[in-house]
């Protein structure tokens, strides 16, 4: 297995079917004058799966004086950004490969058996809350193909390849190309589709229109008036990814999957933080490796998988596929510090979480998880926290993912597993 | 052609132009009495009475003018401070008002009125979706709420707006449907779920191919009990075959009939065969030789199934472990296992065979004895009852379905040769071949299951990581291809070790492995290729039922060549192309609008057939023309009046009628939002839960349906015997339900008014729906009634009115005692006495429906009220049956008025008045029924016809004349 999956005609169709669901349709509130309302709050999630070598995740400290196992050493430059949180507990999440993973952004139990059952996860929740907000509700995104077999624990591998879920019976199809991803943004193929689809009713409308008069006409041109304002969108935002001062102008990734993993996530990487910069979304995730990863990363002088490595999590080589995956977050990290947005950054106004589904291989109930941004000033950072010893009602995963929303403006009675927020976030 | 040949016929002369009534006594009067307060610069009441200066100006507001002739009438107006007329002039006056307006009515009776362009109502859209799909899809449920006009209904066309914002949802939502199209071998299908992800396609064959094996599990005792039943009874009655017996069984007559031969055939068997005989013959005789029951053989034929199918796994291999979910577990060689177990489950294993003795002490018992060398006649004896009883028939493992039971890698593994080869009739056959056809196909299995097997063999077995299998990536596009598996499958060989040839290399789990995928490749190719037009054609044929009308030329010509550039994409392909086209169908105006062309003059003209044929099909099931209806409009025949005719009937007697029942009622009653709008306090009324809640909402629309579809009086709502309950409503109702029903079965019960209920006074719905959190309130409820149900024009109450407290327990006294107060205020009574007491009739149920003799204090409930008659009436029984006489007329009328808006999609005109006299007789005179509401409301001009471009009321005569 390498970090290549295969490029599939069915795979490229889930993409389109429905992650680029009308990329190209502004709405009504983003038409509005930026000046006047305050800056979005995003929210991204990276993923690794098979979990992280505990000896080396570790945090102390605040702020500059924060000190970082050597996994999360990539992050000190944004130690001011960041909260590294210990000992978070995810009920449902425990119990080997594919019983986590699916609920990690949902803590929902999973069912065992052919029949697919979970929860709706919690960058969905929020997609749902943004829906008329942004073009694009959510990107879901991966760099490692989904599997969807049975793990032998008799849990289905679906489980293992999806985080994000738009209801407890299917995952979200995961954008595996980078290219398709960015279209789904800006246009571009997919929008050449919609777009042919609205000429074509355009000028039945047309027709329609010139055959009726009086009452009847205004009506129609109700309609064809409709049709042609979304039309117009579409030209415009295909026009965008095509022109070179625009902004993506040049930034449509090449088609295909990228070899190398790191080339890969990057390419990923950019097209969140071009959605967020633009405003074309707010919720997005990205799964960099599945639970039960068949990875490769030939660059790091490793030559197994990365689920063969994870069983021996102390050792050396799984060290330096961990701290692979904290280089990637970090390079979004890094990325959205440099966007400046009002008198901060794109990062001060979002929440990147990093999260993996086991704390060493094959024990869930204990969630890795850092945090970096601010939420525009709603989420206080420099900070670690640790939650192991608070007991596994007041440590839940949930709980973090209430205060979260609750941050986003989405308040709810309850998520998950849980009714309360989590104290001292 | 029959509507303009009558107005030739029986255009009369115009009676001589007479002394005109409005200006001679109408103006006058208003001048004297109304004006002072009602004119261009005082409108009280915003009604300005100067503005209208002839009678033909009375017809744009002549719902106004209708309540003029009420207040006059109800000597309201003038007030008591003005100026008064004698009795006899107030009197003279409604008549003449009443008079004009009939006049000027008459004059334009039957104009089809502006119905302009509309989009479906979310319902509509709904509906629509599932009739052209044939899943219940309902994507309109993203759709904001359609707001209502007109009569109270939102399928009237003036409101029905559409938006930037709502044409992004309509996109939407088109693409969403396209996402449930599943691309079979044999053409376009559309799933209830989406189909994009991979477990979605394989859970919608999956589950009806594990449906059909369920239906066909083999029950051994009952074929026992029913070979009993027949070999006793053919005797006794000399019936027919044993198909003919089985008929209604649902047995496998297949089956039945070998097993019925092995049983009753003579045979020299001495071992298998003839154990199983031996047993047969040992089961009872009938207790009562002419009347044989199941009863008494069954213990019998329970044992000897059990024991027969004992035997049969006794004799049959071994069966492998199907499932073996670990990582050291072969994918080929676990192919090889479970294929030498499902090709072995009903023959017999030599080794295996074994002898029976009987048991010295008792010899009922057979005592099992191992056969080293069997003879030929007991193994073909062993084989002929293994066929009989296999170790099973077909196998589902119970967590994984239908999956092969590998590790990680996805794939199906079929195992059900016993099932195929002695239980199913060839058509059964080759239904199940066809579901596990498309299982394979919409999965694309064999290309999901090779890339698995690549990076499971790799990453897993490591027995692909030696470098002459470097070129063989999971990730390749190119690994498909069939000269790359067949290099494939040679270093496969050869690292294996396989030095076999011929026959023997052929028939090596390998071979036969790399065989399978390589013709599963090769099959989808050409599976996906013979299909394409399919779907096209599928998809013209879906263009040509959304339109509601044949395609033009052109139209065929886009969609041909839309699907077929998309197809031919490589960015896009097949799946893609069938997903934008249904996108592109359902956004278009054809689908999404109902309209119909205009054409050119001044008066009216006839609907064309297929406007005719949607305007039909919405008005009676919110939905597209079927078959049926399409065909007869493209031969020209639906506007022969006996054709419509025959097609109400038949539209009512339709099941889809229920959705006229849920719209139509469901919009003038108030009950459709019950769903969504919910005031019950769930804490302080355990009871009410969200099944509880759905058998509320589902009762009024299937007593309608099924009073519409019986052709019973419709007046049964107001003081009926009978309704529909299911479990769950009938304990709620406190009224015995069948045994022998279903749990969620609807079954129709009587003896309603015995139980203090009847009609839709009692119905929980609205009983709940008109209560307050945590107390009744006869105000909404008597509102609702006098309102709603006998269309009383009731104006808002005063904004300084006192609250009553909000639960029953809050208060000392009864809800019956405060409401007095209401009488007592002279500013409440005069409208608190016309619905209060009706509320009060319905006291003896609580705010959720319940019936009670004591309100939520503990104090006795009283619900006798006194009638306008000044007799008393007890309860909803007595009060149901006021209203069925007294107050029927009410009722009549505004359920005509609600009707014919509600069909003809637009607000009532006063031309619409004689049809409403009319259907007002009719309905009188023919047992309240709704067929003859529809009947003459579908056949009416109003609905057979259109207004012309510049149609002017001027140059329009009713047909057959003014009446």
């Amino acid at each position: 297995m390498t970090a290549n999956p295969p490029v599939s005609r069915r795979v490229l169709l889930k993409g389109l079917g429905v992650t680029v669901a009308l990329p190209w349709l502004e709405s009504v509130a983003s038409a509005a004058p930026a000046a006047a309302k305050a800056a979005p709050k995003r929210f991204a999630c990276m993923f690794i799966g098979d979990g992280i070598s505990p000896p080396h995740w570790w945090a102390k400290g605040e702020g500059a004086q924060m000190e970082l196992g050597s996994s999360l050493e990539p992050l000190a430059p944004f130690r001011d950004k960041l909260n590294v949180i210990q000992g978070l507990f995810n009920r449902e999440g425990d119990g080997g490969h594919a019983r986590c993973t699916g609920n990690i952004l949902s803590g929902a139990k999973l069912e065992r058996g052919r029949t697919i059952k979970g929860g709706v996860s919690m960058d969905q929740v929020l997609a749902k809350h943004y829906e008329e907000e942004t073009p694009q509700p959510s990107l879901v995104l991966g760099c490692e193909q989904p599997v969807s077999g049975f793990h032998e624990s008799q849990y289905s591998m679906v489980y293992a390849s999806h985080i994000s879920w738009r209801n407890g019976d299917s995952p979200v199809p995961i954008e595996l190309y980078p290219a398709l991803a960015f279209d789904s943004l800006f246009g571009g193929k997919a929008g050449k589709l919609h777009g042919s689809i609205l000429d074509d009713v355009l000028e039945q409308a047309k027709d329609v229109s010139g055959k009726v008069s009086g009452a009847d006409k205004q009506k129609v041109d109700e309609y064809l008036a409709s049709v042609r304002e979304t039309e117009a969108r579409v030209q415009r935002l295909n026009k965008m990814a095509k022109d070179d001062t625009a902004v993506p102008a040049d930034k449509r990734p090449p088609a295909g999957q990228p070899k190398d993993f790191r080339e890969y996530s990057r390419l990923m990487c950019d097209i969140i933080a071009l959605a967020f910069q633009s405003d074309r979304s707010r919720v997005a995730t990205l799964l960099m490796s599945r639970d039960l990863s068949g990875m490769v990363y030939p660059f790091l002088g490793v030559r197994d998988d990365h689920h063969s490595y994870s069983h021996d999590n102390e050792g050396k080589s799984y060290q330096a596929i961990v701290k692979c995956h904290i280089e990637q977050y970090a390079y979004l990290i890094e990325k959205l510090s440099k966007m400046r947005e009002g008198t901060g950054t794109v990062l001060d106004n979002s929440c990147l979480m990093f999260v993996s589904e086991h704390w060493n291989a094959h024990n869930g109930t204990r969630v890795p998880l850092v945090l970096a941004g601010g939420l525009g000033g709603a989420l206080k950072t420099g900070r670690t926290h640790d939650y192991l010893k608070a007991g596994n009602d007041k440590r839940k995963l949930c709980s973090l993912y209430l205060t979260l929303m609750d941050k986003m403006g989405l308040e709810l009675k309850e998520f998950g597993d849980s009714k309360e927020r989590l104290a001292g976030i | 052609m029959r509507l303009s040949l009558l107005v030739v016929l029986c255009v009369l002369a115009p009676a001589a132009r007479a002394a005109d009534p409005f200006a001679d006594t109408v103006k006058p009067f208003l001048n004297e009495y109304c004006v002072k307060c009602h004119k261009a610069d005082k409108k009280s009441g915003d009604l300005d009475l100067t503005k209208y200066d002839t009678a033909a100006k009375l017809l744009d507001d002549f719902r106004q003018w209708e309540h003029v002739v009420t207040f006059l009438k109800k000597e309201e107006m003038p007030p008591p401070k003005a100026k008064q007329p004698t009795a006899a002039l107030r009197a003279e006056m409604v008549a003449t008002i009443e008079k004009v307006l009939l006049t000027e009515a008459r004059k334009v009776a039957g104009d089809p009125g502006a119905v302009p362009p509309r989009r479906l109502t979310n319902a509509e859209y709904d509906y629509t979706i599932r009739d052209l799909t044939g899943a219940d899809i309902r994507p309109a449920k993203a759709f904001p709420v359609d707001p209502a006009s007109g009569e109270g209904f939102n399928n009237t066309g003036e409101a029905l707006t559409m938006s930037p914002a709502l044409f992004k949802k309509y996109f939407a939502a088109a693409e969403f449907v396209g996402e449930h199209a599943v691309l079979t071998t044999e053409g376009l299908r559309f799933a209830p779920h989406p189909t994009v992800a991979f477990a979605d396609r394989q859970k919608f064959y999956e589950r009806q191919i594990i449906a059909f094996y369920e239906k066909h599990t083999v029950d051994h005792a009952r074929y026992f009990t029913e070979l009993w039943l027949y070999k006793h009874t053919a005797q006794q009655k000399k019936i027919g075959d044993l198909g003919a017996w089985l008929a209604k069984s649902g047995l496998s007559t297949k089956y039945a009939q070998q097993l019925w031969d092995v049983l009753e055939s003579e045979s020299a068997d001495k071992h298998y065969v003839a154990w199983l005989r031996e047993r047969w013959a040992k089961f009872p005789e009938p207790k009562d030789p002419k009347n044989p029951t199941a009863a008494e053989v069954q213990s019998a034929a329970r044992a000897l199934a059990a024991d027969a199918q004992k035997r049969g796994k006794e004799l049959t291999p071994t069966e492998a472990r199907l499932i073996i979910p670990d990582a050291g577990n072969g994918p080929i060689e676990h192919l090889a296992r479970r294929r030498k177990t499902a090709d072995t489950r009903d023959t017999a294993e030599p080794a295996k065979l074994i002898k029976f003795r009987a048991h010295y002490l008792y010899p009922a018992v057979p005592v099992l004895l191992p056969v080293e060398r069997a003879s030929p006649e007991m193994l073909a004896s062993a084989n002929a009852f293994c066929a009989l009883f296999p170790n099973r028939f077909f196998y589902v493992d119970d967590t994984r379905g239908l999956s092969a039971g590998f590790h990680l890698i996805e794939g199906f593994f079929r195992d059900d040769r016993p099932l195929c080869k002695s239980v199913l009739t060839d058509a059964e056959n080759a239904e199940l071949d066809r579901l596990w056809r498309e299982l394979y196909f919409v999965t694309g299995i064999w290309e999901k299951m090779l890339r698995g097997f690549v990076f499971f063999e790799r990453s897993e077995r490591n027995f692909l990581k030696h470098k002459d299998f470097d070129e063989f990536k999971e990730e390749d596009p190119a690994l498909t291809n069939d000269h790359t598996l067949e290099r494939f499958q040679a270093v496969y060989l050869s690292r294996a070790n396989v030095k076999l040839t011929g026959d023997q290399l052929a028939k090596h789990p390998i071979s036969v492995f790399f065989t399978d995928v390589r013709n599963g490749l090769k099959g989808q190719t050409a599976a996906l290729k013979r299909a394409e037009p399919v779907y096209l054609r599928d998809l013209l044929a879906l263009a040509e039922r959304a339109y509601r009308r044949p395609l033009t030329a052109t139209e065929r010509a886009k969609l041909e060549k839309t699907f077929t550039d998309i197809c031919a994409d490589k960015n896009h392909g097949t799946e893609a192309a069938v997903r934008a086209t249904v996108t592109r169908i359902l956004v278009s105006p054809h689908f999404a609008l109902r309209f119909d062309p205009t054409p050119a003059g001044e008066s009216v003209a006839p609907l064309p057939d297929l406007a005719l044929a949607s305007r039909l099909s919405y008005a009676i099931w919110s939905g597209p023309p079927d078959a049926e209806l399409l065909k007869l409009a493209k031969a020209g025949k639906l506007r022969d009046e006996n054709v419509l005719r025959a097609q109400v009937k038949r539209m009512i007697a339709d099941p889809k009628v229920e959705r006229f029942a849920r719209e139509f009622f469901g919009q003038w009653l108030g009950h459709r939002d019950f769903f969504t709008q919910e005031a019950v306090n769930r804490q302080a009324f355990p009871a009410f839960d969200d099944a509880l809640k759905q058998a509320m909402f589902e009762e009024p629309t299937r007593l309608i349906a099924y009073l519409i579809q019986k052709d019973r009086p419709i007046t049964e709502l107001l003081n009926g015997d009978g309704t529909f309950v299911n479990r769950k409503l009938a304990a709620h109702y406190g009224i015995p339900f069948p045994a022998t029903a279903g749990a969620d079965e609807w079954v129709y019960v009587s003896g309603l008014r015995e139980k203090g209920r009847g009609g839709v006074l009692g119905m929980a719905v609205f009983l709940t729906k008109n209560s307050q959190p945590q107390r009744t309130s006869p105000v909404k409820r008597g509102f609702w009634v006098v309102h709603k149900l006998l269309g009383e024009h009731i104006p808002p109450p005063p904004p300084d009115v006192a609250v009553l407290p909000a639960k029953e327990t809050d208060s000392k006294a009864t809800v019956r005692e405060l409401l007095k107060l209401h009488v007592s205020d002279a500013k409440c009574a005069s409208c608190h006495q016309r619905f209060d007491p009706v509320g009060l009739a319905m006291e003896g149920f609580d705010p959720i429906g319940r019936s009670r003799a004591k309100d939520l204090a503990g104090r006795a409930v009283d619900n006798v009220v006194v009638l306008p008659n000044d007799k008393v009436a007890r309860g909803v029984p007595e009060f149901g049956a006021y209203l069925a006489v007294h107050r029927k007329a009410d009722f009549t009328k505004t359920l005509c008025q609600k009707f014919l808006g509600y069909t003809l999609g637009r607000s009532l005109q006063l031309s619409d008045q004689p049809l409403l006299d009319e259907m007002r007789a009719a309905f009188d005179k023919n047992d309240d029924k709704m067929s003859v509401l529809f009947e003459l409301v579908i056949t009416s001009p109003q609905f057979r016809t259109q207004r012309c471009k510049d149609f002017t009321p001027a140059r329009y005569s009713p047909p057959g004349g003014p009446k």
